[in-house]
């Protein structure tokens, strides 16, 4: 893991480096995607002459905004797609290749293989002149369930993938389905210079999966936009009622269902000392009928719960810093949500469940606390925990340090300066009867690029 | 047996009775083969129509589909009701009449309505002709037809009959009631006219073209002990030994028949009934059940319980029927039914596209969607790392993922991709068999061939792409791989291999057609051409393997019958 004095290692400038993204910020508004074009700003801010490439279905083409000459889209049709192997149409791929082709990229990260398609990472790998990173946000390329490495339909966490637990899971597709699924994966990532995960615990997961931890780093996202003074937003007056905030979709799968349980169980304890509230941000998106009642009548009966309505990104920070902690109860893995760094940057302490990308990135007792993940009573216990003065001002002083875009930005240069040496898996060529030979290539200019490699590929 | 033949009422089946029906008392078979014995004598007699002789009219003609020709009408009363005729129609007919009548409240005090069958050559030929029937000592009185004469449906005749019948004098109303259920004649839904209780359903007809069927259902007979039983498809009749039917218990029939609930136990029976049912015969399906007495009855039986074997009913189902099969002497001649039916199937593979290419690699595209975009990817990867590949060529299916092959086909072209064909099987089970049609198309010399679900690993590509390029009768054999362990063994060498084309020809055209398209090897390993055995080649993926059991038992039988037991 890179440490703090990466950050005044020099960038390297001779590379051209593209972002490539599975959806435009100015389209999604998911993690990944806030990740990447937060890292594209940082490269930018450094002077690198960075590009961003964005995956866009053609229907949101009127909605996309490309900030620059520098940003490119590759448009798809979501129907011609393959969710279970991860292919798009040959044309995706090509045009992905055209596009690091015209503008003579040497450093191709991308942050998603999701509709871009694997076959897009392999077109580039065989091109041979650009070195591909994959910075990994979920377990897409272990888990067929959206990446969550959740099982289907119960919900239960996941904790090792195997081709017939996969087919439990999804009865449609045979368990040698699953297994080509690995090994297509395994194959094209052989070919993948590294890759960079946001979290420790998911490192560890590919590690089980079969990725060796040497082609891995580990680097948090930045955040584009942090507070000017971050010392001024944790004051807090003694007595005030504790406000925990949630923010985000508001789904069963982010702990809401939880969250309001507790909520339940404070209202019914009759607790002494200032009252303690939960107050839930976010959009109800993409839940049942039922689960949508019982969120709106609670909301507006129960005491000590209250519904904030959406926000906008923007003002993510002065919400969180009308509150005191920042909730984080997502019943699954999660890998290194946005909101713990936004919660940190806003300098107010999470409370998390105790599993996954979550628990990493909270240190209990130290920036925040853990709860038993989905069971409520437990989180009410700790809400009641939480709310007390000294143990606030102790963890409030125990917050990490954010990271932003030009921070992110220098960390990735090291690491892709580190990926230059490395060469595809050679475990994973073995296995295929190939075998590699590294050549140094000459740039255009007759002059030899020591950051470049090109890889021969020879039957045995 | 015993017990079956003295319980009352049941249905059961008396398996000692052989297939020969035992004498029937009191036919009137005798009596018209004797009555137009003596038409025939009196063929010459002049036959004079005046008007006093008239004695009545034939009003409707039926024919059975035995034969008989049954006709209603009216006579005057006085006249006999069983006599010689001759029938004019412009040219003379001797025929034989046996009548029964009855009342009729349109019909003048002097006579009465007939119902009656007449034995003769003669057909009706046109409605609008002057038909006259004469009769009697010296042919002088005659029966004259209504212009025009209604030709109707046996059913019709058949429903008159049964509005009738009690209404009916006693001479020969009995005999002409068992002709009307006699063992040859097969007009639907005799029990209305059979005077006895008596009813049946068949739910299920599994059809075999060219062995017979297998049928399930009920019948309910408490006065009469069944015999055997026998089913009508088209013109062809099929037949059920004692030995090949099976008394089921129908506990769920005891609710509607109350009063003969102590049926049910022996009420229902599979039946296998062979014959020699050719394809276009499977229409109009009839049961019969004939009683130890010899008299039957007719079911129809609904087109819906017809299913047809490998086509909307899996092979595998009959074993739930019938699951005895695979042991009994009839099942060489249901695998042979079944290998020419598929062998019917194979009507060669349409070009989409075709481009020549001297090596060939054809693919069967997988089913699954997602198995489809995978094999498009791997081609394409395979094109791109190595030196001068093959032409590729793909086979695909009629169903809903075909437009999305046909784009992924025309996008690896656009990717650059050379000497792509592309052809649609009516089913692509079969491409193997299918294969000389589609080389000779590209004129492919040498050729890989991949089934469905087939995916090729590194090693795979490497040694089939030099197995293309190295002339001569090799046969290589592209074997799985499981867990990246090599396998040497060839089980299923006939899913992935590499051949000459002129080589592979010769030898189907004497390898016998397997049910589904693969049984192991095929026999591949047999064809005498020396092998070479390529381990951790390739990948199957799909469904797991739940071979229909009885297909799997099936193709060992064709197998066998063809002098090699395979590798299944």
């Amino acid at each position: 893991m890179l440490d703090e004095a990466s950050d005044s290692m020099p960038p390297i400038i001779r590379d051209r480096i593209a972002i490539l993204s599975h959806a435009h910020p100015s389209v999604s508004k998911g993690g990944a995607e806030i990740a990447a074009y937060t890292l594209y700003s940082g490269l930018r801010e450094l002077g690198i002459d960075a590009l961003f490439i964005a995956a866009c279905q053609e229907a949101d083409r009127p909605r996309l905004h490309l900030g620059s000459e520098r940003e490119h889209a590759v448009f798809y049709d979501p129907r011609a797609y393959d969710h279970f192997y991860h292919l798009s149409a040959p044309e995706v791929a090509r045009q992905v290749a055209r596009i690091l082709a015209e503008e003579r990229v040497s450093v191709a990260n991308f942050h998603h293989f999701l509709f871009f398609g694997v076959n897009s990472l392999r077109e580039v790998a065989r091109g041979g002149s650009v070195r591909t990173i994959l910075t990994l946000h979920e377990f897409l390329a272990i888990c067929h369930h959206h990446g969550q490495m959740v099982t289907n339909p119960a919900r239960l966490l996941c904790e090792r993938s195997s081709p017939r637990a996969c087919a439990n899971c999804f009865t449609a597709k045979t368990w040698r389905q699953f297994d080509m699924r690995r090994i297509l994966l395994q194959q094209v990532f052989a070919a993948v210079h590294g890759f960079i995960s946001p979290s420790r615990f998911l490192v560890e997961r590919f590690s089980d999966w079969g990725l060796s931890e040497d082609r891995m780093e580990v680097i948090e996202n930045g955040l584009r936009h942090t507070p000017a003074d971050p010392r001024r937003q944790a004051a807090r007056q003694a007595g005030a009622p504790w406000v925990f905030g949630f923010f985000g979709q508001i789904n069963p799968f982010k702990g809401v269902d939880t969250l309001l349980r507790a909520a339940e169980e404070l209202a019914r304890l009759q607790r002494a000392g200032p009252p303690l509230q939960i107050r839930i941000h976010g959009n109800v998106i993409g839940v049942n009928p039922e689960f949508a009642e019982r969120f709106r009548t609670l909301a507006e009966t129960l005491p000590g719960l209250s519904y904030a309505g959406p926000y906008d990104n923007n003002s993510v920070s002065r919400l969180m810093a009308a509150c005191d902690y920042v909730l984080v109860p997502s019943t699954w893995w999660e890998n290194s949500p946005l909101v713990i760094q936004e919660a940190y940057a806003a300098r107010r302490p999470v409370i998390c469940s105790n599993i996954g990308g979550m628990a990493e990135k909270v240190k209990p007792g130290i920036s925040g606390l853990h709860f038993r993940v989905g069971d409520p009573l437990d989180l009410a216990r700790t809400l009641g925990l939480a709310a007390d003065e000294a143990l606030y001002a102790k963890l409030t002083s125990g917050l990490p340090r954010v990271s932003n875009a030009r921070r992110m930005a220098r960390q990735y240069l090291a690491a892709f300066r580190r990926f230059a040496t490395s060469l595809p898996d050679p475990a994973s060529l073995a296995s295929s009867g190939r075998t590699a030979a590294v050549s140094r290539r000459k740039r255009d200019d007759g002059a030899e690029s020591p950051a470049s490699v090109t890889v021969d590929y020879e039957d045995q | 047996m015993d017990s079956l033949m003295e319980t009352s009422g049941t249905a059961g089946l008396c398996s000692d009775a052989g297939l020969n029906a035992p004498p029937r008392p009191r036919e009137i078979r005798p009596l018209l083969e004797r009555l137009l014995g003596e038409a025939e004598e009196r063929l010459q007699a002049p036959l004079r129509p005046l008007s006093e002789n008239h004695q009545g009219y034939l009003e409707t003609v039926a024919i059975d589909p035995a034969g008989n020709i049954w006709i209603s009408g009216w006579i005057k009363k006085g006249q006999p009701l069983e006599f010689a005729a001759v029938l004019v129609d412009r040219q003379k007919f001797p025929a034989a009449v046996v009548l029964t009548s009855y009342d009729r409240p349109d019909l003048p005090d002097d006579a009465h309505a007939l119902f009656g069958v007449i034995l003769t050559s003669w057909r009706p030929a046109s409605t609008n002709a002057d038909i006259f029937v004469f009769f009697g000592e010296d042919m002088r009185f005659y029966l004259r037809s209504v212009k025009p004469l209604r030709v109707v449906d046996p059913k019709a005749a058949m429903e008159l009959f049964e509005g009738v019948r009690i209404f009916c004098d006693g001479t020969h109303t009995s005999a002409l009631q068992r002709m009307l259920t006699s063992a040859e004649n097969w007009l639907p839904d005799t029990a209305r006219v059979a005077g006895f209780p008596v009813q049946a359903s068949v739910d299920d007809v599994l059809v075999v073209p060219g062995f017979g069927c297998f049928a399930q259902g009920w019948i309910i007979s408490p006065v009469k002990r069944i015999h055997r039983l026998a089913l009508k498809l088209g013109s062809v009749l099929l037949h059920a030994p004692p030995e090949a039917i099976r008394q089921v218990s129908r506990d769920d029939l005891r609710p509607a028949f109350p009063h003969w609930e102590h049926l049910a136990p022996q009420a229902g029976f599979v039946a296998m009934l062979r014959g020699d049912l050719p394809a276009d015969e499977v229409v109009d399906p009839l049961l019969k059940v004939v009683f130890t007495d010899g008299s039957s009855v007719n079911f129809t039986i609904e087109t819906k319980a017809l299913r047809r074997i490998g086509h909307s009913a899996p092979i595998d189902s009959i074993l739930d029927l019938y699951p005895s099969l695979p042991f009994e002497p009839a099942f060489a001649d249901f695998a042979a039914a079944l290998s020419r039916e598929a062998v019917a199937t194979l009507r060669g593979c349409n070009p989409v596209r075709v481009a020549p290419a001297s090596r060939a690699a054809v693919f069967v595209l997988p089913s699954d969607r997602s198995d489809l975009y995978l094999l498009f990817e791997e081609v394409l990867n395979a094109s791109r790392q190595h030196d001068d590949p093959p032409g590729f060529v793909f086979i695909g299916r009629r169903d809903r993922n075909f437009a999305e092959a046909a784009a992924l086909f025309h996008d690896l072209e656009a990717a650059g991709v050379r000497g792509c064909s592309l052809f649609l099987a009516d089913d692509p089970d079969y491409a193997f068999y299918e294969l000389p049609g589609v080389l000779n198309a590209v004129a492919a010399e040498r050729f890989l061939f991949a089934a469905a679900g087939v995916f090729l690993t590194p090693d795979g590509w490497s040694a089939a792409l030099r197995a293309l390029q190295r002339p001569g009768g090799l046969l290589h054999i592209l074997a799985d791989c499981q867990n990246g362990v090599a396998v040497g063994r060839p089980d299923s060498a006939a899913q992935c291999f590499v051949w000459s084309a002129s080589a592979f020809a010769a030898w189907l055209r004497q390898a016998p057609i397997f049910v589904g398209g693969f049984h192991g090897d095929n026999l591949l390993l047999r064809s005498g051409a020396r092998l070479v055995v390529h381990g951790n080649a390739r990948r199957s993926i799909g469904q797991d393997d739940t071979a229909d059991r009885l297909v799997a038992r099936v193709n060992a039988q064709i197998a066998a019958a063809h002098g090699g037991a395979g590798h299944a």
